[in-house]
């Protein structure tokens, strides 16, 4: 039967071919969709920086589209005292630079060590107003280095250097606060207020009163600590995680629906050879599994087709090797258990396809089969 | 080999067509001894294909007896139908139903496989039947690069290289010329008579009645009573 099934393709080559393609798109999308949806959780899974209190104003969705009052700074210093080492206002926008999605920040130089404990990586701190410094994921996005020049929000900036830093998931480029001011208007002001606590400072204690001494003077603003902030941030890409797998689950279930018409016009076409097959002494069950190598060959090769495409896509750089959502990194992977997955499940699905659509052959008379009945011939 | 008889007794097929029952088989009774060349003589639509359907296992009647040998074809399983098939039964089709993807040495080498050869072996017995019906030159072609009667002499070649006890052959030179015919019945003939094997040959062409050791006439699903002797 496997020789009789091998044979069937090979001289079939053209239906083979048509075959592998359409299932292999759809492994194709399986294989993506899922490494897609396991990156965007892992976005609300990022880690922060525990000693980081980030306010920002109540109910809003996307940090950029918070304001934070002048005044803010002095009261989260009066409520915190001795416990606040630092509080810095932030400017913070989610926007293209040279096409790439990138979150900009604007903060004091002072911060930028000691609060969010950014190293450099290559290069120097800015030494004027036009320069910047990246971070490694957007000059990686980017494809820029220190000495590159970029143009943000239509001002020309030099790429002073490029760092890094703990639970840094996003393609960030830093510049003082005073510099993302005088581009954005001054009158936009600070969009998150980072308030750095002392070692010594209990931050679960810290956080709590600084949200009732905010709420007892009336300020209409959260506090989070910075990886629980990112989750909020992440859980907003729940829709999409939730959509990634939703698809890769219709693209599974379309290899079933796929394999089981490519399975029952290949049954449909070959009914009487099959006839032929059980006339001769062929069984049952003997049919089926040449029906069911029939398919199964054609999965391993769509599957392998499918994989060596996402492989080529994710990982050599075909596609956008680093794709990134408003600027958060999504890191995708395809791991080994991911492509295992994905090759049981696409088998899985051919031969519940196939199995499927055989049911009627595989019960049907040889008779029936050789498409007689009264007044025919075994013609 | 076994030799073996054939007895049919209220033998009845019907079909169903969409709201209309068709008899293509009525109350046929007959017997065929063993090694028998019957031929089952009748227009289109008599009946013949759906009798040699049923004593081939390849249909079930709808209702009277069959007994092939010691087996009751109409009590048998599906299962048992599938062995009884592949261990008694060699079939020759009018349209020969080579499969088109196989040469003509695998074409034949099938009902081996059926019967749990491996290939190689099967490959070697398919290999000299196909000599011994005068095709070894032919083996690795496909069917359609062989003519009408090669054909068919590779479908006939595929009845027998299982050493079947019964043959059953639908209008085997129904699509042959005159001389492929002659060819494809005496090799019929001169297997019946070497192998011993019971053949039974539907035909509406009458030319195959001074072969037979048994002729069989239906007519309408009915058979037809024999003239009365003179």
């Amino acid at each position: 039967m496997i020789h009789l099934a091998l044979q069937d393709l090979r001289h079939d080559l053209l239906t083979f071919g048509f075959s592998v393609l359409g299932t292999g798109v759809l492994i194709f999308a399986f294989l993506l969709l899922i490494p897609l949806s396991l990156a965007v959780t892992r976005i609300g899974e990022a880690g922060g920086l525990p000693q980081n209190l980030i306010i920002i104003e109540r109910d809003v969705l996307q940090p950029e589209q918070s304001r934070i009052a002048p005044s803010l700074a002095e009261s989260v210093s009066s409520i915190l005292g001795d416990r606040l080492d630092r509080v810095d206002p932030v400017i913070f926008r989610i926007m293209r630079v040279e096409s790439h999605p990138i979150q900009l920040r604007g903060v004091a130089y002072e911060s930028w060590v000691t609060t969010f404990r950014l190293g450099l990586v290559e290069g120097a701190w800015p030494s004027s107003t036009s320069e910047v410094v990246v971070g490694e994921l957007a000059a990686q996005g980017g494809g820029w280095r220190t000495g590159s020049e970029i143009s943000i929000y239509g001002r020309r900036f030099r790429v002073a250097g490029i760092a890094d830093g703990p639970g840094t998931k996003t393609q960030t480029i830093w510049m003082s606060y005073s510099d993302a001011s005088a581009l954005f208007g001054r009158e936009k002001g600070a969009q998150l207020l980072v308030a750095h606590l002392q070692p010594s400072a209990d931050p679960l204690a810290s956080r709590q009163d600084l949200e009732n001494g905010l709420r007892s003077i009336g300020a209409e603003y959260d506090a989070y600590f910075e990886d629980a902030l990112l989750r909020e941030y992440g859980a907003a890409l729940n829709d999409l995680r939730s959509l990634s797998l939703l698809t890769a689950v219709i693209a599974i279930a379309a290899v079933t629906v796929g394999s089981h018409n490519l399975a029952w016009l290949a049954a449909e076409e070959r009914m009487r050879l099959l006839g032929v097959l059980r006339a001769v002494g062929f069984d049952r069950r003997a049919v089926g599994r040449y029906l069911l190598f029939r398919a199964g060959v054609i999965s391993v090769a769509a599957y392998l087709l499918a994989l060596a495409a996402a492989i080529l896509f994710i990982r050599l750089g075909v596609g956008p090797k680093d794709l990134a959502i408003a600027g958060t990194q999504t890191d995708l992977r395809l791991s080994p258990a991911m492509a295992l997955l994905g090759l049981l499940l696409a088998c899985a699905a051919s031969l519940a396809g196939t199995w499927l659509s055989a049911r009627h052959v595989l019960s049907a008379s040889p008779a029936s089969l050789l498409g007689r009945g009264p007044g025919s011939s075994f013609a | 080999m076994r030799h073996i008889s054939i007895q049919a007794k209220a033998l009845t097929r019907t079909y169903r067509r969409g709201s209309e029952d068709v008899h293509a088989l009525m109350d046929v009774t007959l017997a065929i001894p063993p090694s028998a060349f019957a031929v089952v003589l009748g227009p289109s639509g008599s009946g013949k294909s759906t009798l040699l359907n049923l004593i081939g296992g390849i249909d079930r009647p709808t209702s009277g007896d069959l007994r092939v040998d010691a087996l009751e074809l109409h009590a048998l399983t599906e299962r048992q139908l599938d062995r009884y098939r592949r261990d008694y039964v060699g079939f020759v089709f009018q349209f020969n139903n080579l499969l088109p993807n196989l040469d003509a040495l695998e074409n034949v080498a099938l009902p081996l496989i059926a019967q749990g050869r491996s290939w190689a072996q099967a490959r070697d017995e398919a290999r000299t039947q196909l000599a011994a019906l005068g095709l070894g030159s032919r083996a690795s072609h496909r069917p359609a690069e062989l003519s009408g009667g090669e054909q068919q002499r590779v479908a006939l070649a595929r009845a027998v290289v299982s050493r079947p006890a019964l043959v059953l052959a639908d209008e085997p030179t129904g699509d042959l010329d005159l001389e492929s015919a002659e060819v494809v019945l005496d090799l019929m003939s001169s297997l019946n008579r070497d192998l011993g094997a019971t053949f039974v040959i539907a035909t509406h062409n009458p030319r195959l009645v001074s072969r037979a050791t048994q002729v069989i006439e239906l007519t309408n699903g009915r058979m037809t009573p024999p003239a009365p002797q003179t």
